[in-house]
Formats: C-alpha cells, sequence, structure tokens
C-alpha cells in the first residue's frame, strides 16, 4: 500500500491530519485498557523512547569518537542505589564499575574534588578526578528538580581547560540514579603536561543540553601517584598505511589502562580535516605475547593542536590494564567504514555543523532463540560466534558464547539480541572476558520474556578491513 | 509544568515526556479498542501491547507531523492506530506466509491506473494527494492508507458504495493527471 507510494512515515502521518472520524465513532471504538497493560505500556514507552534518543544522538557523535557509542548503548538503565545513598569518594567509578566494568583500577588513585556549583537550578559536583602524563578523568554528579534527558552525551571535555590549554576529545560513560540526578565520568587527553606534578584544571561550563547557566570549577589533581606506577616505553615504530604512514611513539602501561600514543603524517595533504572526519577510520587490534587480544577501551585519532614537529596528527589508543607487561606486542590496523548515518561536528562553542558521512552497513547473521544449543552464526571473514546456551533466572538472561577467529573480543563485542519488532535489547552488562579461556565471553541482559520470540545477532564485518598484511610486532624492553 | 487537556500536544512538541503519558492516560482506551479489534484474531493477539507501544512512539516521533489547524488530536491518534494495527497485520500474514487479502485488492485498483511513483518523487506524490477536493482526499486515504471497506468507508459518508468508487476512481485518474503532468509516473 503506502510501498506503492513511497512515502514516508512522516509523510502519511501529514496525510492522516485529514482523517475526521465521527465523534460517536470514536467513542463506540474505546475499550477500557487493561490496568496491567495500561501500566506496561507507560513504563515501556518512555523506556523506548529514552534507549533511541541514546542511540540517535549517540550515532550523530560517532564522528568524534567511535566508542563513546558503544558506552551510551547501554546507558538508560537505572541503576538500584539512591543518589542519597551513594557514599561520595570512589562511588562513581563504583557504580559505573558494575555496568561497565573496568572502573575498578580507577578507584585506588582517585582524588577526592567534592565541589558542587549551583545556577539555573541544576547543582553540579565534580566529585573525584585522577590523571596521569596524557589523561584527566572526572567523576560528577548533575542533579536537578526535574529530569533532564540524554545526560549521557553532555560531555564535559568542551568545557575544560588543562594547564590553561582546551583538551582533546572524551570519551564518557553514565548513567541516571534517579529522575534528578545523573551520575558519570568524562575521560579527556591532553598535552599540556606543565612542569609541576599538579595539573591545573578549569571547567567552565555555561550549557547544560540548552540549559545555560554559570558552573565554574578550578582545582587541582596530581599525576604523581599514576605515573610513578606505569612503565612507558618508546619504540618509534612505523606502519605504512594506505592514507598516511603512522609511527607509535609511547606505549604506557599505567596501573588503569594501556595506552598507545601515535602520531602520522597524510599522503595526501589537500584533503579538509573535515572530510578525513567522514572517510573511514583506523582502529589498532591489539595482542600480547601470549597472542590474547586487548580489550579495547576506545581512543582517538586526529587533533592537530601541540601536535609533534613535522607530524599531521596524533591519536591514542587505550585498552585495558595488563596484569603483565608482556615481552612485545603485535598491532594489526583496522580499516573501518562507519555503519552509521550522518554526522554532526560540533565545535568549542557548542555550534553544531551536519556533515555528511561514508557509510557501509555490516550485514547480520542472525538466528532465532529456539531453546537448541549450540549454534553458530557466522561472522564472514573474521570468523564466527557459537552461542553455547542462553539461560534466564534471577530476573536476567546471561549468554554464554565462544568467538573463533582474527580478532575474538572484537567479535565477541558484536553481540547483540533483538525482539520480534527487530529492536535491540540494551544489555545490563556488556560483553564479559572469562579469564582462564579468552575466547570465551558472556553478555547479561534484562530477563527476556518468555511468551515472545528473540533472536540473537552478529555483524558480519563487511565495513571492517583487517589489515594483517601490515601488522608490526613492538618489542618491549 | 503542568499538562493539561489544552497543552499537551505542545508540550509533546517540546518532548515533554509528561505530556506523552498524560495523552496516553487520555487516548489509551481508544487506541486500545481501535487495536485490540483489528488485532483480535488469534495468532495476532500478542501484538496489541506492541502495537500500542508503537502507535505512541510514532506520536512522540512524529508530533511535527500533526496539523492543529486541519483536525484533533484524537481522529489523528485513531488514525494512527489504524494504520500501526494494519501494519501488524500486514506483517504477521507476511511471516506466516498467508496472503494478505485486502492488500492484494488494492494493488489491483492501485494498478488500473498505474500509479507507480519514484522515491525520490514522494514529495510531489504528497502534494497532489493534498490537492485532490477535500472529500476526495479523505476517502482516498481512508482506503489507501487505513485500508477501510469500501461499504465501512460509505457508511461513514453517508452515501452509497457507488459514490466512494466513483470518488476513488476519481482521486486515482486526479492523482495520476497530476503526476503524469509533472513527469513523476514511471
Amino acid at each position: 500500500m503506502d510501498k506503492r507510494f513511497c512515502l514516508d512515515e512522516k509523510d502519511i502521518y501529514i496525510l492522516l491530519n485529514e482523517v475526521k472520524f465521527d465523534q460517536s465513532e470514536l467513542g463506540k471504538a474505546e475499550d477500557e485498557m487493561p490496568e496491567i497493560l495500561k501500566e506496561k505500556i507507560k513504563k515501556n514507552v518512555p523506556k523506548k523512547i529514552r534507549n533511541r534518543m541514546y542511540l540517535k544522538i549517540a550515532k550523530r557523535g560517532a564522528v568524534a569518537a567511535a566508542i563513546l557509542l558503544v558506552l551510551l548503548m547501554g546507558a538508560g538503565t537505572v541503576s538500584p542505589v539512591l543518589a542519597k545513598n551513594i557514599p561520595l569518594v570512589n562511588s562513581i567509578f563504583e557504580i559505573l564499575n558494575i555496568k561497565f566494568g573496568h572502573y575498578e583500577e580507577y578507584m585506588p588513585y582517585s582524588q577526592l574534588v567534592n565541589k558542587s556549583v549551583t545556577d539555573s537550578g541544576i547543582t553540579i559536583t565534580i566529585t573525584e578526578a585522577l590523571a596521569d602524563d596524557s589523561k584527566l578523568i572526572l567523576g560528577y554528579i548533575i542533579s536537578s528538580q526535574s529530569r533532564i534527558d540524554n545526560l549521557e552525551v553532555v560531555g564535559l571535555s568542551r568545557f575544560l581547560k588543562v594547564n590553561d590549554s582546551t583538551v582533546g576529545g572524551g570519551v564518557g560513560a553514565g548513567q541516571y540514579l534517579d529522575d534528578s540526578t545523573f551520575m558519570g565520568s568524562d575521560q579527556v587527553s591532553y598535552s599540556s603536561p606543565g612542569a609541576s606534578d599538579r595539573l591545573k584544571v578549569d571547567l567552565n561550563i555555561n550549557d547544560i543540553l540548552g540549559i545555560k547557566g554559570k558552573w565554574n570549577f578550578a582545582f587541582t589533581v596530581s599525576k604523581d601517584e599514576l605515573v610513578k606506577n606505569s612503565s612507558v616505553f618508546t619504540p618509534h615504530c612505523k606502519v605504512d598505511l594506505p592514507d598516511c604512514l603512522v609511527t607509535v611513539d609511547k606505549i604506557v602501561f599505567s596501573p588503569i589502562d594501556t595506552t598507545i600514543n601515535f602520531s602520522g603524517i597524510y599522503k595526501d595533504k589537500n584533503i579538509s580535516a573535515q572530510t578525513r572526519a567522514m572517510e573511514p577510520f583506523y582502529t589498532w587490534v591489539v595482542f600480547d605475547d601470549k597472542g590474547i587480544e586487548l580489550i579495547d577501551r576506545g581512543g582517538s585519532w586526529g587533533g592537530n593542536t601541540n601536535l609533534p614537529e613535522g607530524k599531521d596528527f596524533k591519536g591514542n589508543a587505550q585498552y585495558e590494564k595488563a596484569n603483565n607487561i608482556p615481552q612485545y606486542l603485535t598491532i594489526i590496523p583496522c580499516r573501518i567504514i562507519h555503519a552509521g548515518g550522518g554526522g554532526v561536528s560540533i565545535d568549542q562553542s557548542g555550534q553544531e555543523t551536519p556533515l555528511t558521512i561514508k557509510t557501509k552497513t555490516p550485514g547480520e547473521s542472525a538466528q532465532k532463540i529456539d531453546g537448541h544449543f549450540p549454534f553458530e552464526l557466522t561472522q564472514g571473514k573474521m570468523g564466527n560466534l557459537i552461542i553455547k546456551d542462553i539461560k534466564t533466572a534471577n530476573n536476567e538472561t546471561v549468554v554464554r558464547y565462544t568467538a573463533e577467529g582474527k580478532a575474538p573480543y572484537l567479535q565477541g563485542s558484536k553481540l547483540h539480541i533483538k525482539n520480534a519488532a527487530g529492536e535491540y535489547v540494551t544489555p545490563k552488562q556488556y560483553i564479559k572476558r572469562d579469564e582462564e579461556h579468552p575466547n570465551e565471553f558472556t553478555m547479561v541482559f534484562p530477563a527476556l520474556e518468555g511468551n515472545q520470540q528473540y533472536s540473537v545477532s552478529t555483524s558480519r564485518f563487511e565495513n571492517i578491513d583487517f589489515m594483517e598484511e601490515l601488522k608490526i610486532m613492538i618489542e618491549l624492553r | 509544568m503542568e499538562i493539561n487537556g489544552s497543552n499537551y500536544v505542545t508540550q509533546i512538541k517540546k518532548k515533554n515526556i509528561r505530556a506523552l503519558e498524560s495523552a496516553m492516560d487520555k487516548y489509551g482506551n481508544l487506541v486500545y479498542g481501535i487495536v485490540r479489534n483489528m488485532l483480535n484474531a488469534g495468532g495476532s493477539r500478542p501484538y496489541i501491547e506492541e502495537c500500542i507501544n508503537d502507535v505512541f512512539l510514532a506520536v512522540w516521533n512524529n508530533i511535527e507531523s500533526f496539523d492543529e489547524t486541519k483536525g484533533d488530536f484524537k481522529c489523528w491518534i485513531a488514525a494512527i492506530s489504524k494504520y500501526k494495527a494494519i501494519d501488524y497485520q500486514k506483517k504477521l500474514c507476511k511471516q506466516n506466509s498467508v496472503e494478505w487479502f485486502e492488500a492484494g485488492e488494492l494493488y489491483d485498483e492501485l494498478t488500473t491506473e498505474n500509479i507507480v511513483v519514484r522515491k525520490e518523487n514522494r514529495k510531489e506524490l504528497l502534494a497532489a494527494i493534498q490537492d485532490m477536493n477535500e472529500q476526495d482526499r479523505e476517502i482516498f486515504i481512508r482506503r489507501y492508507f487505513l485500508a477501510e471497506d469500501i461499504e465501512y468507508i460509505a457508511r461513514s459518508f453517508s452515501v452509497n458504495r457507488n459514490v466512494v468508487d466513483q470518488r476513488l476512481s476519481r482521486g486515482r485518474k486526479f492523482l495520476k493527471e497530476k503526476l503524469v503532468l509533472k513527469g513523476e509516473i514511471l
């Protein structure tokens, strides 16, 4: 019907204004909705709206930081912990750790800030911070009388200055504790180390998702504790990628994570930065000396402030902390074509410019959950996932699965569950790797309803070029 | 902001979720009645809840399409409920490999006039439908977007079914002429 007409839904809803039902006809159509159904709908619709908004906004932000999308996918689940019950010190990292799983490393190194500013009915509290030579991590709480939606994407980095210089891109995560309280953490990279062990931090916020105000903070954060417990290697290895030459400048094994810092030169210098942001981007898949993939925590590529001499760009890639320093690392570049739709560039003043992005949406392999296990889902040239079992108990559904192929963790992170309408079910707890068996994973979802049909799906990775031929080995001595 | 009978549409436009909740309270029974009536066959029943969710999500996502100068919100949400329920009927028939009879009938009607429009010309199509005379337009939308039965439309307009047939035929011809004139028909 409408397909033959090729109208968008939006157009059809415009046309539906023309229908003038007789009021008595509508009166007859009404039927008392059962109370239990009414409650469910009033609960589910707002929840779906919030989830969709996160995805929509996260997709727009994908240009700036792909990892942000991954972290935001899970946002929106209300923690059972109420704001009034939160102990202040380390609370944010503790709570985020439950959902995202890697914040516990921050706790021993976080420093209490505990500064609050109230304006326009919103109180922002910077609770804690930690820093090393190149990054600053802040924990914060935003509270207001009524709910402010979409705080997952508020991003404090554009308001930040470290040692009087603006900072590079950031990644963040957060969640609502209740309707009036949001708790988050932002990590930014900076390149203005200063002479002192203490970072001078200025955070002058003037806009919270359209609400204007003045929330100014000034404090210092010591980086000494993290720096003195870190091991730094400067390999200066080079990778010759199709459109740029990249040098691995520094690898830092710190108590909170592992960071690879790199810089490079573009082969074609005539392409604008904005155009480049829309082009396919690179990421590194890294393995330790036992062939175990390092768990990716995001990073950045680009930025032109404080560049090393003769370089066009710099960046960093972060991974979960290593328990031991390996003898060598193997790095495989990965060229990724954006899977999402459009993009938006946001300048320092918050001005948005729509951007057209080159995209390639990878196909999916999917199978309905019918109680028969194991089953296999192909991931194309990357390998496959084997779903070992899916069990529901204690109000949650746990999927246990194995990834076989070139980059098991990357592959394992692409497991999804969809409902009958094809909508993704947001995980309760993201991918967790079995420490003893690094190819085995679990992912936890809210309990799947027994009377509903669900399917498990995964990407076929057609948008990823896994460039094994360009892999490099870096010895760490 | 207090949500009341006069400001909930404005507040939904401002993306105030409380306003949508207020619309759920006010029109929940209407949406339920329409959806339940259309999805009451055995296999469709489990989708009633999902369909109602979709109706309210459609209201939220497309509130800008609601034109207060043209009609009232109650009619609009009722029309969306019908439209969504039909969509579910179609999907379920497809899923169960059952032919959706009315879809075939509608397809035939449209094929007689060969109204096939390229996607990029949808704006012209929308404008052409909006250019129809008021009653023809409503009959056309009820028939081709809400899949209402011709007899039922005739009863609603207090005319006999021949009149509806004629109006539909006139509407299709009007549309075809408009689009041919603009070179939009394939």
